[in-house]
């Protein structure tokens, strides 16, 4: 038992309750403003057995007032160009936990850019932003739908039991492919993972892994602090072919590109132990690993692009292709 | 007249909580369905912070956040301040929609505030089922600086 935890009985409730509790017991949660390492100490005793993970804070804070924070301190005109870029170089906005929860509204977020470098400059956030309202108006006109495959896929996909849990590499962040293993502690330690490398996981466990899609999506779901139903599901949906016109996929010069640290010329795949044993299983060509993936159900690169996906943000997949405007 | 707060819309200027700055706030972390779901705990620290950013805005012992069934505990907190009213915002989801109409139910009138959208989009069942064919449709309002 904590401090501030009381138990109460409303008589007047009991005929009424659902379920057939004797007494009607409520728990009071503290409100605690001071020390983040003292309220989550707090916090792991008061929501002890409805958490997974280790009890400590990601370093984005909640609230409102550091969401604004965070929005002044956008570089919108960096985003525009290194929004795809992981590591030192990413043009990352960091907004998408408060945008999920409200924190900061749509419209906040792109009068903030558009007050910044114009709405013309501001395309494609403005687009990010209206990503997140468009997977909203999918769930609201599809409700609890878009947790079951929206579509035929448009490549084979693994056979596995939907309800399964994610493999134990996976869970332990022990891949042994850096790409993989980086960006799965960056979320299991922070809740964050850049946008270009949750399309990275999510392809390597549905077409490499031929894992079924919805344990991947549950696990982002829970860890993310933007894990959001509609724009998490059906993301994983784009990625699968389930909610779009072909499958997303990815390969090793992809992950170079956008993983390099300009200040030393480091990519992800430098000390990657999949690389130094030559097994990584996105080095080819996106023909071949097409081939590889999807076999005569793969429909060649000329047929591919024209999509676009986000996990609350955007993908590589538009900026190959963007939309045409006007 | 009590404010349900949920976790879609932790603002202090969300528009249930600015019509009606003097009303009692109550949030509810879901316990049976924390169990169930086992996020980590990250964000569970973060919606707390969050819904103490809101209270940190409002009048000093007129707000609470609780853990139990959402449905009881506001039945419970509109009990306490002797309200018949319930005011929140409206957001998507069976859960939200599931505790509304069991608040209606049990009594209580319930009134769920519209939150700004980045374009008006008020027909769900036009909306195509690819970004792009969307995107065309209101890219030129999306794009507008003042909307």
């Amino acid at each position: 038992m904590f401090d501030g935890q009381k138990a109460r009985t409303f008589a007047g409730i009991r005929g009424t309750m659902r379920h057939q509790r004797a007494l009607y017991r409520f728990v009071e949660i503290k409100q605690l403003r001071g020390d983040r390492v003292e309220t989550a100490a707090y916090l792991a005793e008061a929501l002890a057995g409805l958490y997974a993970g280790k009890p400590e804070p990601s370093p984005l804070v909640g609230g409102r007032t550091a969401g604004l924070q965070r929005l002044r301190v956008f570089n919108v005109a960096k985003y525009q160009s290194d929004r795809n870029d992981v590591g030192p170089t990413a043009g990352a906005s960091l907004l998408a936990p408060y945008l999920r929860h409200g924190c900061v509204t749509l419209p906040e977020a792109k009068r903030d850019a558009v007050e910044k470098i114009g709405a013309d400059r501001a395309t494609k956030w403005i687009q990010e932003l209206a990503w997140r309202q468009f997977w909203q108006l999918q769930y609201a006109r599809y409700g609890s739908r878009i947790f079951a495959p929206m579509e035929e896929p448009k490549v084979p996909l693994g056979a596995g039991d939907a309800d399964t849990e994610v493999p134990d590499d996976i869970r332990a962040a022990e891949t042994g492919l850096n790409c993989m293993d980086i960006s799965l502690r960056s979320l299991y330690e922070t809740g964050y993972m850049f946008n270009h490398a949750r399309m990275w996981f999510a392809a390597w466990f549905v077409h490499f892994r031929k894992e079924p899609w919805q344990a991947g999506a549950k696990l982002f779901y829970r860890f993310l602090l933007c894990g959001d139903p509609a724009s998490n599901t059906l993301s994983w949906q784009w990625i699968a072919s389930t909610f779009s016109h072909k499958p997303y996929f990815f390969n090793r010069g992809n992950v170079e590109k956008y993983s390099r640290d300009p200040a030393t010329g480091n990519t992800y795949c430098t000390d990657c132990p999949a690389a130094k044993s030559r097994t990584c299983p996105f080095d080819a060509t996106y023909e071949t690993l097409g081939r590889r993936l999807f076999g005569d159900a793969y429909q060649g690169e000329e047929n591919r692009g024209g999509g676009n996906r986000n996990f609350g943000k955007r993908g590589d997949m538009a900026a190959r292709r963007p939309f045409k405007r006007g | 007249m009590v404010i349900w707060l949920h976790g879609d819309h932790l603002s202090a200027a969300n528009p249930a909580l600015a019509a009606h700055p003097n009303a009692p706030v109550l949030f509810v972390f879901d316990e049976d369905f924390l169990r169930e779901t086992q996020f980590g705990f990250g964000r569970l620290a973060f919606i707390y912070e969050s819904v103490m950013d809101v209270f940190a805005a409002r009048p000093e012992g007129t707000c609470s956040v609780r853990l139990g069934a959402v449905v009881t505990e506001v039945q419970a907190f509109a009990r306490e301040h002797g309200a018949t009213r319930v005011v929140t915002t409206q957001t998507v989801g069976e859960r939200f929609a599931r505790y509304q109409s069991e608040l209606k139910a049990g009594g209580l009138r319930i009134a769920a505030y519209p939150v700004a959208e980045l374009v008006p989009y008020p027909d769900v069942e036009r909306v195509p089922k690819r970004f792009g064919a969307w995107w065309r449709e209101v890219e030129d309002i999306a794009m507008t600086p003042d909307v």
